[in-house]
């Protein structure tokens, strides 16, 4: 009997010294891995880009929200280079769609092709298989013989001709019901490449698809590194209406227009001059419009940031990043587990009062928050979850030990009454 | 460092160039009293006697290759309050500017909406010019036969009412009806489809003698 008792009371003596620490440390490491698997899937996680959102209205609110496209980049508008084609429907006569200008697209790429000295050209517009137009073979013979280029395909979408598809990559993005507007880029598709993955692999002159899939999409990795498939993209590259900003009497325009701006005024500045070292970013960004936390930005434009989050590395992970927010959780995890609460430590009345307003959200939304000044994504969603649960559990484990030693007390002081 | 990644800066910009690719005044001069013309350079948004200030020079920067505009008045952006408040606009219009001048295809697209009820007269409001020559066209089916006919309108408000099933001189029976609505501008001899309109035709008076 006391060898059983010691050896209880040794246990629990391990626990409260050594056990806690374990358990705090297991369950760090559970959240790291699992908001790894979690952040690989193209779902977004809820509210996850709610603080970015909150971060955005900010800025609006003192000035800072400009619009800024890099130097190296010229986003080229087709929305007003539209023309008639025929359309069919399983190979029968429908009638006429409206789509981009295609001797216009052909004119630019056959200069383009004739320079060759872009950087790289997204020419985002679909060639879909039913619709056709006469200078189609010319246009996809130019497209399949140049260099750096690359055109977007979705699921369930058949290119016009076979011979793209070897310029093809994704350019399909996941919504769940819990997070409709656009938070979440997932590089690597069940179909192949997306396109900001293609264009990475491409310039960096990376082998294959430039990042590796393991174990079936358990982990993933860039030239040996261990990294994310998919991303909470931030927005570097922003577009506000045409022009960068409306204030002052010089404003840079975001985007020109393809035929006005660049092939009608070859005469004045050639197009060979305007693309040199640009990377050429070709699509409707009147139409193809899509809800950001910064606001509607054109889909070419979230694929632009994409690609420059993979330029940044931002899908890599970050050692040293991951270390301090191991050391983070395990310091919440051991504070939950030794039975404390945030608001019962404050002192202060006032503060008491405020912080009951507050929660375990508050705090990770710091951490968000201190993270997005330094440009990472942070989702607070898991930890948040897991640490509400486990300091719910051991509220209530305390409670229930107190009421049970209040009853023993009571029990006893009755008997000792008698 | 902060100062001399300024000076840098402020070189940077001294040294631009900007070629001038279309000006919307053909007045509009230089200080030296110079015409600002079409494929001219020059450095600075000062170097122009702006006088008028819807005045505008669109250049591209020979440094950076990005185009620029150059205007006559200093706007004042939208933050603070302003910027904490947004109107939405409850219709299909995918305009990513709104500041930008609504076509001809916009305005139609936000003329009609999917259905109406026909229990008297529906004034809709246009934003398009509307006239003898160019005026609003609706078909439907009636039975076997498909008609046609111009939508009455005045000034600025086309007139959906039960007149719409007298046509030839022959009152037809009124009935639901889909019309397919069509802008036609006899002058230029375009015809611009807008939209499928359902019309559900409401009885001033229900027959109770069944």
């Amino acid at each position: 009997m006391f060898m059983r008792y010691l050896k209880y009371k040794i246990i629990k003596t391990w626990f409260n010294r050594w056990g806690k620490l374990f358990f705090a440390i297991s369950l760090s490491l559970f959240i790291l891995i699992f908001s790894y698997l979690l952040g690989n899937t193209s779902f977004p996680l809820p509210d996850e880009i709610g603080l970015f959102q909150k971060i955005n209205g900010w800025n609006s609110f003192w000035g800072a929200q400009k619009g800024n496209v890099p130097d190296s980049l010229l986003f080229i508008n087709v929305c007003y280079d539209k023309e008639l084609a025929d359309c069919e429907e399983n190979g029968i006569p429908v009638g006429k769609y409206v789509i981009t200008d295609r001797v216009k697209l052909l004119r630019l790429l056959t200069q383009a092709k004739a320079a060759n000295n872009y950087r790289y050209i997204f020419l985002d517009v679909v060639f879909e298989n039913e619709i056709k137009t006469p200078v189609d073979s010319a246009l996809f013979q130019t497209i399949t013989s140049m260099d750096r280029i690359v055109i977007p395909v979705h699921d369930n979408l058949e290119l016009a001709d076979t011979i793209l598809y070897k310029k093809a990559a994704n350019a399909d993005y996941t919504i769940a019901w819990e997070e409709t507007n656009f938070a979440r880029y997932q590089f690597l598709h069940r179909s192949g490449q997306a396109v900001p993955l293609k264009m990475y692999a491409d310039i960096k002159h990376l082998e294959g698809t430039g990042i590796q899939k393991h174990c079936g999409g358990l982990w993933y990795t860039d030239e040996g590194r261990l990294c994310h498939n998919g991303i909470t993209l931030l927005m570097r590259v922003r577009m506000t209406g045409r022009l960068m900003d409306t204030e002052g009497q010089v404003r840079e325009r975001n985007f020109i227009y393809l035929g006005a701006d660049l092939l009608d005024l070859d005469s004045i500045i050639p197009v060979k001059e305007q693309i040199e070292d640009k990377i050429l970013v070709v699509g409707d960004f009147k139409n193809d419009v899509h809800d950001t936390y910064i606001g509607p930005q054109p889909g070419s434009a979230i694929c632009i940031n994409a690609y420059i989050a993979l330029m940044n590395g931002d899908h890599l992970i970050n050692w040293w990043c991951a270390l301090l927010l191991f050391c983070i959780y395990t310091a919440v995890g051991i504070f939950y587990l030794s039975g404390h609460s945030l608001i019962n430590r404050i002192k202060w009345k006032w503060l008491k009062f405020i912080m009951s307003f507050a929660s375990l959200t508050l705090f990770f939304m710091v951490i968000a928050g201190i993270a997005y000044l330094f440009e990472v994504a942070f989702n607070i969603w898991v930890p948040t979850i897991v640490y509400s649960l486990l300091n719910t559990v051991v509220q209530k484990y305390k409670d229930f030990n107190s009421k049970t030693n209040e009853k023993t007390i009571a029990t006893a002081e009755s008997d000792t009454g008698n | 460092m902060l100062l001399l990644s300024l000076t840098l800066g402020i070189n940077q910009m001294k040294a631009d160039s900007f070629k001038v690719l279309f000006v919307n005044d053909a007045n509009l001069k230089y200080v030296n009293g110079k015409n600002v013309k079409v494929g001219d350079i020059f450095s600075n948004v000062q170097d122009i006697q702006w006088e008028k200030d819807k005045q505008a020079v669109k250049a591209i920067n020979m440094t950076t290759k990005k185009q620029t505009l150059f205007v006559g008045k200093s706007w004042i952006k939208k933050s603070g309050i302003d910027a904490m408040f947004h109107h939405r606009h409850l219709s299909t219009h995918d305009e990513l500017d709104e500041n930008a001048e609504a076509t001809i295809f916009d305005k139609l697209a936000r003329t009609f909406e999917d259905q109406y009820d026909l229990l008297d007269s529906v004034m809709v409001e246009t934003q398009v010019e509307l006239s003898t020559k160019r005026y609003f066209q609706m078909t439907y089916e009636y039975g076997d036969t498909k008609l046609t006919k111009k939508l009455n309108h005045s000034g600025k408000n086309v007139i959906i009412d039960t007149s719409i099933f007298n046509v030839d001189e022959e009152k037809l029976e009124p009935r639901d009806v889909m019309l397919t609505i069509d802008y036609i501008n006899e002058e230029t001899g375009e015809t611009i489809f807008v939209k499928d309109v359902k019309i559900s035709y409401i009885p001033s008076q229900i027959d109770n003698d069944h």
